[in-house]
């Protein structure tokens, strides 16, 4: 987009006053103005309609200290902050033999600063990691020199990053990362910086405001979960039902290495948390002789789900997406067909959809530019969750040889053991508030700076679930949230992730609930309607809460007899209160 | 010589927010109480994209009244 055209259709979006507004406020070390239309137009396309304040030039120190400041007085629910090592460093030479540390504290004061003023201001950190200086007094030699700007300017990154990644909530977007893409000689304005104190392009701020906007998107909403790909010129290369499974491209020396790597990158797709999925129009038969071939990096036993039939896709994907319990919303769709993926998108808008490129070895352009598998670095259940796929077909197993369902439920073996939340639990009880729908008293979302609030105030007692049955271990699974007054608890949040709903955990997690508060309080809570938590409903209303959007005193619950309660670990005493967990 | 669907004038006025009839050649900062330093930078920017041109620091600090962004587009070989 020009910079007039964003410049235009900024001013359209700030005057047209939508509710909801994010406030956003920028600190900078240079003049980034020109960010400001771009941003404020990427963050709209994104539903993340926003106010967007640039603090005074080179005073992030300054803002920050006072509460008294002009972005103090904004209360921002994000603050970016950039701080380029040009000015960090300005007023002492280029590194060259002096220490690190000479240079390295400077940036680090200022992130404390930062961190400080964010938590005070109950404000989310955005830091733009600052890209690497270009100039070196030694040229290409810089490599040589491990006091040199390279050297010491990556080794403060990862100072600055490390320091960032223990402040829980805050956000990262590497500079580096988009100069890296651009180019410097895209990215880089000497004539505007000698100026204005610019020293970007347009074409750069306009990338820096598609990364933001993509940090801040990721932080507010459920990453996807499953990828759902087409076979015939997507995983290989042909149509295994013209050439038959030996004339499938698959080999190392052409485009079918292109098909493999592709294979590669969805294995680290899995490993990163995500399912995969299979959705094909072809014989099965034809496409499992593929599967087993010796070349073919990704196996069966990958695939959570598959339908490999001639019914229309868009309806194969929602099967996938109901055996599987998940949304449309978290589906990714991969195709080479652009037939398909129109039918698809008419019929699902809220499928992700991607076109395998007609070249393969272009599937990474595909992957790099779309922001469908932004995620934070996964947390333990994200790794094991293709594992509780498996255990889940396990269980269907037994299911269906029970005679009832209390037979099915008592031979599960399901152990819980339910503890406080700790600061170490950000990631995971973040995680389960933004994705589950099924299970959810009321669908209240938080973002991980909203979650570490909640932590902090000690009038919300926060619980977490764990639970492991013969088949695996489900991980943390549920939390609930209480707020707590003297004569009364309100039920603030109450999930459970739909793979371990139906087997009573849900109603030792209410048992607990009331346990913690004790009698003679009452546990009050209102359930709200929203899209998919029909089980949470059809679940309190067993409970009293027979209709939704009015403050309801809760019935008694009584801890399943088939559901054995679980010591509190070592670990877990060594977190705080052993909580109701040791109560046995 | 290039032809865009913007002139001059109009660019001057979008970025700024003044009236299209203000933006005579005689126009200064002065009497467009908007072009202050920031918004002249944004202008250039502006300028560059609509007109496929890139001018020197020198040439972007030399202009002082909106006939001055003519006479450096002429130099480019553009007629605004």
């Amino acid at each position: 987009m020009s910079f007039l055209g964003a410049t235009l259709r900024w001013r359209e979006i700030s005057n047209s006053q939508r509710p909801g507004q994010l406030n956003v406020a920028v600190l900078a070390s240079f003049t980034l103005d020109p960010l400001v239309p771009y941003l404020g137009v990427e963050l709209d396309k994104a539903g993340l309609a926003a106010r967007i304040s640039v603090g005074p030039y080179q005073q992030i120190v300054q803002e920050c200290l006072s509460d008294r400041s002009s972005t103090a007085q904004l209360a921002p629910q994000v603050l970016i902050a950039w701080a380029r090592f040009e000015e960090l460093w300005r007023g002492q030479p280029v590194p060259l033999t002096d220490p690190i540390s000479r240079y390295r504290e400077s940036a680090m004061e200022q992130l404390e600063i930062l961190i400080e003023a964010c938590r005070r201001w109950r404000s989310t950190l955005l830091y733009v990691l600052p890209a690497i200086p270009e100039l070196s007094p030694l040229g290409i030699g810089d490599a040589l020199n491990p006091t040199g700007v390279f050297s010491t300017a990556t080794q403060i990154r990862e100072t600055l990053r490390t320091r960032l990644i223990q402040e829980q909530g805050a956000l990262i977007l590497d500079a580096e990362r988009i100069l890296r893409d651009l180019g410097s000689e895209r990215s880089y304005d000497e004539r505007l910086n000698a100026l204005a104190h610019i020293p970007y392009t347009n074409l750069f701020f306009e990338r820096v405001a598609v990364g933001l906007t993509r940090v801040i998107a990721m932080d507010r909403r459920a990453a996807k979960k499953v990828v759902v790909v087409d076979a015939d010129n997507t995983l290989w290369g042909g149509v295994v039902g013209e050439v038959g499974t030996a004339g499938i491209d698959l080999h190392s020396n052409g485009p079918g290495e292109a098909y493999r790597s592709f294979q590669t990158f969805l294995l680290q797709l899995r490993r990163a948390g995500m399912l995969l999925a299979l959705c094909s129009k072809n014989a099965e038969q034809d496409v499992w002789e593929v599967f087993a071939r010796t070349d073919m990096i990704l196996r069966r036993e990958h695939l959570s789900a598959w339908r490999i039939n001639w019914q229309p896709k868009a309806q194969n994907i929602e099967e996938i997406a109901r055996e599987l319990g998940l949304g449309l919303d978290s589906c990714v769709f991969i195709d080479d067909d652009p037939v398909q993926i129109g039918e698809v998108q008419r019929a699902h808008a809220e499928v992700a959809c991607l076109r395998m490129p007609a070249d393969p070895c272009n599937w990474m352009a595909m992957v790099k530019d779309t922001d469908v598998f932004d995620r934070f670095p996964p947390t333990p259940e994200d790794g094991v969750r293709a594992h509780h796929q498996d255990a889940e077909k396990q269980r269907a197993n037994l299911m269906r040889v029970s005679q009832t369902l209390d037979e099915y439920r008592t031979s599960l073996n399901v152990e819980v053991s339910i503890c406080p939340a700790a600061e170490t639990d950000v990631e995971r009880l973040t995680q389960l508030i933004q994705k589950t729908n099924q299970f959810n008293l009321n669908c209240r979302r938080r973002s991980r700076r909203e979650v570490c609030e909640l932590l902090q105030n000690d009038r919300f007692l926060i619980r977490l679930v764990r639970a492991t049955d013969r088949f695996g271990d489900y991980g943390i699974v549920g939390a609930f949230v209480i707020w707590s007054e003297s004569d009364r608890a309100t039920l603030d949040t109450f999930l459970l992730s739909c793979r371990a709903i139906g087997r009573g955990i849900e109603d030792a997690m209410l048992a607990c609930c009331q346990e913690l508060i004790g009698s003679p309080r009452q546990l009050l809570a209102t359930l709200e309607e929203c899209p998919r938590n029909e089980p949470a409903r059809m679940f309190f209303a067993r409970y009293g809460l027979s209709s939704c959007g009015a403050l309801t005193r809760l019935e008694a619950a009584a801890w399943p007899g088939h559901i054995k309660r679980k010591l509190a670990t070592h670990e877990d005493v060594e977190r705080g209160d052993p909580g109701v967990s040791m109560r046995e | 010589m290039t032809k865009t669907n913007r002139s001059l004038e109009e660019i001057v006025s979008a970025v700024l927010q003044v009236a299209v009839e203000d933006v005579v050649d005689e126009a200064t900062p002065e009497t467009l109480k908007s072009w202050n330093s920031l918004n002249h930078v944004h202008v250039v920017l502006a300028i560059e994209e609509v007109f496929g041109v890139r001018f020197s620091a020198e040439e972007i600090s030399s202009v002082r009244r909106i006939a001055d962004f003519r006479r450096v587009l002429r130099k480019s070989g553009i007629t605004s």
